[in-house]
């Protein structure tokens, strides 16, 4: 099998043309925000947007800082802006049920004037009603009810006193009551007089006193009655007298409003409170001083109880261009349904209407909400509360101390507000599929899901778009623009993130981090625009800063205390790569495998296993080795082998099986004896066939090398082996590059591991002959003898065994 | 027409108290004209001989007042009840007393009601009592012992009722009489500056009404700003209250001693009209 050719340098980094943009710069842009790449969730935000029906809320997934809520926020404001302006929302007081204050919608902007109106009409209340009471026509006709009561208990007991004159009794005053007494010349006849008295006389004077007694008795059960009666006639005046007064005020507002039945009937409402509770427009003093922080106490209202024909605007559009679009960076159930706030007074906590706050759904309705999925749900209740919402589509304001029974207090119970919100969460991939798979109300109440790719496809179009969206970041952040070289630099930064030299990476975040960062340089470097060095400067000191483990670990090697060879050749070892993640950096290192045969029965030990320091796809990877050599090897006789293999220096644990095909080198040498070239090293998986699969971090691994070799010296035999798969994720640094191009290093693209030995070894691998055997002098065909040797030598020890030991007769 | 007018001397005002309302407000009535006045205080207290009576008879029962619940009444609890309330009076008196910084006497006395009154006022200018005293009900005329007193008195009466101040508008009926003069000059007595004085000019014509007016303008001077004069052609009391009502007096000053209101008009007035009175005699 020919060996491939290493890479050219123009594999190893697909550069931008800067000469394929028409701009100079930036500037030339004309710095909206264009999103490209996201054709699949734009396609389904447009779909739940337009879907009306129930449900068909939208759950944006995709890694953080891939443009999902820039993307969400453009499209739905462009949306929204062509849309009706929702109604105003206002909470008035229930003269039904305290507790349970009314919602009323009004047209957009005509809740505030409504608000307005009915300050006003209070003002004008408090003007008309005192000075009809105080006319002088009110004052005659109730004091005449009054002396009619008056009269009426006078002239009943003054009848009452002129009977008993008629038989000389008198009505006398005690300090508690009164009592009749007999009396003779005005004076009260006393007791030794009434003894003298005949016994009939006397029984006469006590029987009618007592009759007296009586009749007064019945009066006076009848006072209260009669004062009952009095005061009705008082109530019956008073509302007439209010009811005239304030008509003409409330007149002229129910004709205002006589299109709307439920403000007229709240007016309504209204007026009868005003007239039965006129009082309050009398009262001039001002409130106790410990009364003066009352709840929702408004400039006007200096008495409590003209709170009650407040309204409180909770939503108020009159500003709104378009559906509203909100983004609630707290979403909280206060936050999102609203809360009832509460007042402390007095020791205890108090509250009215007019502490309704609205939520984040009431500033939404009619429009569109978006919420971080995971700032929702750790919240607590809130992600319960907005299902209750979306579910019911109502706006149902429950407080979170109620619920809790934090706040043992009379509260409100606000009558619900009809949500028509298009809710939209953002969140990650992984919070998706798990509320999918664990809430059964989820794919019910967010039947879109708009999946953002974290990468896009490398053209003409894209790099536009790239440009484009470079350009906008200058124009929000007021940065420097970006020349045309520097944009291209921003692409090829974008493709080597999405680690895809035909991709881009849609990870805005990253980008925009790195336009402010080189905006940082081209300040300190005295340039006007932003230039491709400065973007290089920018990427190189971030490399810089997260440098510190690579370094270190470099330096370890270099000082031997890792042992990484570079130079000779060894039997059995090679050197591998791994990948190492810390927080959002990730760097290569050469990790030495070595492997051991002995006679066996055929197995491959992986000693990371054995030590439970390997991962499962590590234990996956070790395994297909076997079948691979049992498939190559062991059919024509028994693979009496037992081979061991780890990584050496390991201390973290392995995982992944992108050393599979180092491995599988490392025992083809060890079985063959051919050794290895250690200036070499190696990527890639294997699969029983021998075929080598693509890996992850070829970059990272392959600059990973480079560093090592360059440190020691690029002698131009120094290389890595890779998945030809991997070749079109190549981007690479321009030190490993030039090193290319200037022959002092190589990239080859393996595609069988025999390709691989070959360069490794410099011996062919061997093709299979038409006997089943290899070509002496090849790695296959050394293996086979060795194998065959190695057989031979277990059967040979197993017949003297069995010799030995005769079979018993 | 006649000689100038000879002016009220009060040195001594008597008030009768029974912790009645009307009591109370003729209490402050009384203390606050002492104090302008510059005269001493009388209270009196009387233990009415009928109540102890009444509860010395072996079948008596008081009814009480906001139950009409009927119990018997003894001499022992009467005697409690009257010494609570003797001592109420007391206190009242003394406290309103040193409020104006007046001279005081409280004097308790047992005997019939009016009878007591009337003697202690002798020994008095002035006697202040309410129009009624303590009765279930509001009574629109007159108590017994004031009417008693207007009828018998010899002394200068002040009646009063709940609400009454001194400050309140005066009016006097005015004809010209020596009488007449004296309601005059002792309203002015009682006015301040700010105080506004009717006076009915009580006349059968309109030279008479002037005649009257300009005496009337001479006695006033320029003691009080705001005085506002009614020709008055009628001396019946039922012509007379009306025109009283009309003008919503604070205080009556009356003559039983004029020539063209006969004394039992005025006191028919006093009676029927709800309004609290200075009934200025002439006798003293």
């Amino acid at each position: 099998m020919p060996t491939p050719a290493p890479l050219n340098p123009e594999e190893l980094y697909i550069q931008c043309d800067p000469d394929s943009f028409s701009f100079a710069s930036t500037e030339d842009l004309d710095g909206e925000i264009k999103i490209s790449g996201q054709e699949r969730a734009q396609e389904a935000i447009r779909f739940g947007v337009g879907m009306k029906h129930n449900g068909f809320n939208i759950f944006a997934l995709g890694p953080a800082g891939t443009g999902k809520q820039t993307t969400l926020e453009q499209y739905l404001r462009e949306t929204a802006s062509g849309e009706a302006v929702p109604e105003d929302w206002c909470y008035v007081y229930n003269f039904e049920n305290m507790r349970q204050p009314c919602a009323i919608s009004m047209p957009a902007g005509k809740a505030c004037i409504f608000r307005h109106d009915m300050e006003h009409l209070i003002e004008g209340l408090l003007t008309v009603i005192p000075g009809a009471f105080s006319s002088e026509e009110y004052q005659e006709q109730e004091k005449n009810i009054k002396e009619q009561l008056n009269e009426r208990q006078a002239s009943e007991i003054e009848a009452l006193e002129k009977k008993a004159a008629e038989k000389n009794i008198a009505l006398i005053r005690t300090p508690s009551g009164f009592a009749f007494a007999p009396i003779k010349k005005g004076e009260v006849v006393n007791a030794e007089e009434f003894m003298r008295l005949k016994p009939e006389e006397k029984e006469t004077i006590e029987k009618e006193i007592s009759t007296l007694k009586e009749s007064m008795q019945s009066i006076m059960m009848q006072i209260p009655k009669w004062q009952s009666e009095t005061q009705e006639k008082l109530k019956e005046l008073n509302q007439q007298i209010a009811t005239f007064a304030a008509k003409p005020l409330f007149a002229e507002l129910k004709t205002k409003y006589q299109d709307h039945k439920v403000v007229t009937a709240y007016l309504k409402d209204v007026e009868k409170d005003v007239v039965e509770n006129f009082g309050q427009f009398l009262e001039k003093e001002s409130p106790p001083p410990q009364m003066l922080f009352l709840p929702g106490q408004g400039k006007n209202t200096g008495n409590r109880s003209l709170n009650h024909y407040r309204v409180n605007v909770v939503i108020d559009n009159s500003k709104t261009e378009g559906a509203p679009v909100i983004y609630e960076d707290k979403p909280s159930i206060q936050n999102l349904v609203g809360d009832i706030e509460h007042l402390a007074q007095m020791g205890t906590l108090v509250t009215d209407f007019t502490l309704i706050k609205p939520g984040a759904l009431h500033q939404a309705n009619g429009g569109y909400l978006i919420l971080s999925a995971r700032r929702l749900l750790l919240e607590p209740l809130a992600y319960e509360a907005l299902k209750k919402a979306i579910r019911t589509r109502q706006i149902r304001i429950e407080s979170l101390a109620q619920l809790y029974g934090m706040a043992s207090t009379v509260s409100l119970d606000p009558e619900p507000v009809p949500l028509d919100t298009k809710i939209i969460l953002l969140g990650e991939r992984s919070l998706y599929y798990l509320l999918s798979a664990r809430d059964p109300d989820f794919d019910e109440l967010f039947k879109v899901a708009a999946d953002f790719d974290d990468e896009m496809e490398r053209n003409q179009n894209s790099h536009l778009s790239y440009a484009g969206f470079v350009s906008s970041i200058v124009n929000r952040e007021k940065l420097r623009h970006l020349d045309k070289y520097a944009v291209a630099r921003m692409i090829e930064y974008g493709s080597r993130l999405s680690g895809d030299s035909g991709k881009l990476s849609t990870h805005i975040q990253s980008i925009t981090d790195l336009v402010n960062e080189s905006d940082y340089y081209a300040t300190k470097n005295n340039h006007d625009l932003i230039t491709r060095e400065d973007v290089q400067q920018a990427i190189d000191a971030r490399r810089y800063r997260a440098g510190r483990i690579p370094e270190k670990i470099q330096d370890a090697i270099l000082q031997n205390t890792i042992l990484i060879d570079t130079e000779s050749e060894k039997v059995g070892q090679i050197n591998g790569l791994s990948v190492y993640m810390l927080g959002n950096q990730s760097f290569g290192k050469p990790s030495r495998i070595t492997t051991r045969i002995k006679m066996g029965k055929g197995e491959v030990i992986d000693i990371e296993r054995e030590v439970e320091m390997g991962g499962p796809i590590h234990s996956k990877g070790v395994m297909i080795l076997s079948g691979f050599l049992g498939g190559r090897f062991g059919g024509e006789q028994p693979l009496s082998l037992s081979a061991t293999l780890v990584f050496e220096q390991s201390y973290g644990g392995v995982d992944g099986d992108s050393a599979s095909s180092a491995e599988l080198y490392a025992l083809l040498s060890a079985i063959s004896g051919k050794p290895i070239k250690q200036c070499f090293a190696v990527t890639g998986s294997v699969n029983q066939y021998g075929e080598i699969q693509a890996i992850g971090g070829v970059n990272e691994k392959i600059e990973g090398f480079f560093d090592l070799c360059k440190e020691r010296g690029l002698t131009g035999q120094q290389g890595v082996l890779i998945p030809a798969a991997n070749t079109r994720n190549l981007m690479l640094r321009d030190d490993v590059v030039n090193a290319v191009k200037e022959n002092k290093f190589s990239i080859y693209p393996v595609k069988h591991v025999d390709e691989g030995i070959e360069i490794l070894t410099g011996v062919p691998a061997g093709i299979q002959l038409e006997d089943g055997g290899y070509p002496e002098e090849t790695i296959n065909g050394l293996a086979v003898q060795r194998l065959k040797s190695m057989a031979e030598k277990q059967k040979k020890q197993s017949d003297n065994s069995s010799n030995n030991n005769p079979k018993e007769s | 027409m006649t000689g100038p007018p000879k002016k009220l001397t009060i040195k001594r005002i008597a008030v009768a108290i029974d912790c009645s309302p009307h009591s109370r407000a003729s209490l402050s009535a009384a203390a606050e004209i002492a104090g302008l006045l510059q005269a001493e205080l009388l209270g009196i207290f009387v233990e009415d001989i009928n109540l102890i009576r009444m509860a010395e008879l072996p079948f008596s029962q008081e009814i009480h007042l906001h139950t009409a619940r009927s119990e018997p009444l003894d001499s022992l609890k009467l005697e409690r009840l009257l010494k609570l309330q003797a001592k109420e009076a007391h206190e009242l008196f003394i406290q309103t007393a040193e409020r104006f910084g007046i001279p005081h006497t409280f004097r308790k006395l047992r005997g019939l009601v009016s009878a007591e009154v009337l003697a202690a006022a002798l020994e008095t200018d002035l006697l202040a009592m309410g129009r009624s005293g303590r009765t279930p009900v509001c009574r629109k005329g007159l108590g017994s012992t004031a009417r008693k007193a207007v009828k018998e008195a010899k002394t200068n009466i002040l009646l009063t009722k709940s609400g009454f101040t001194v400050n309140s508008p005066l009016l006097v009926i005015y004809d010209g009489s020596p009488g007449a003069k004296r309601a005059l000059e002792t309203a002015l007595g009682l006015a301040r500056r700010e105080t506004v004085l009717h006076v009915f000019l009580v006349g059968q014509n309109a030279r008479k009404h002037a005649v009257l007016r300009e005496e009337a303008e001479m006695i006033i001077g320029e003691r009080t700003a705001k005085v506002e004069f009614h020709m008055i052609p009628w001396t019946d009391s039922t012509m007379l209250a009306q025109c009283i009502h009309m003008t919503e007096p604070g205080l009556l000053v009356l003559s039983d001693n004029t020539e063209t209101v006969d004394p039992e008009i005025v006191y028919r007035l006093i009676d029927t009209t709800d309004y609290p009175v200075l009934l200025v005699r002439d006798s003293r």
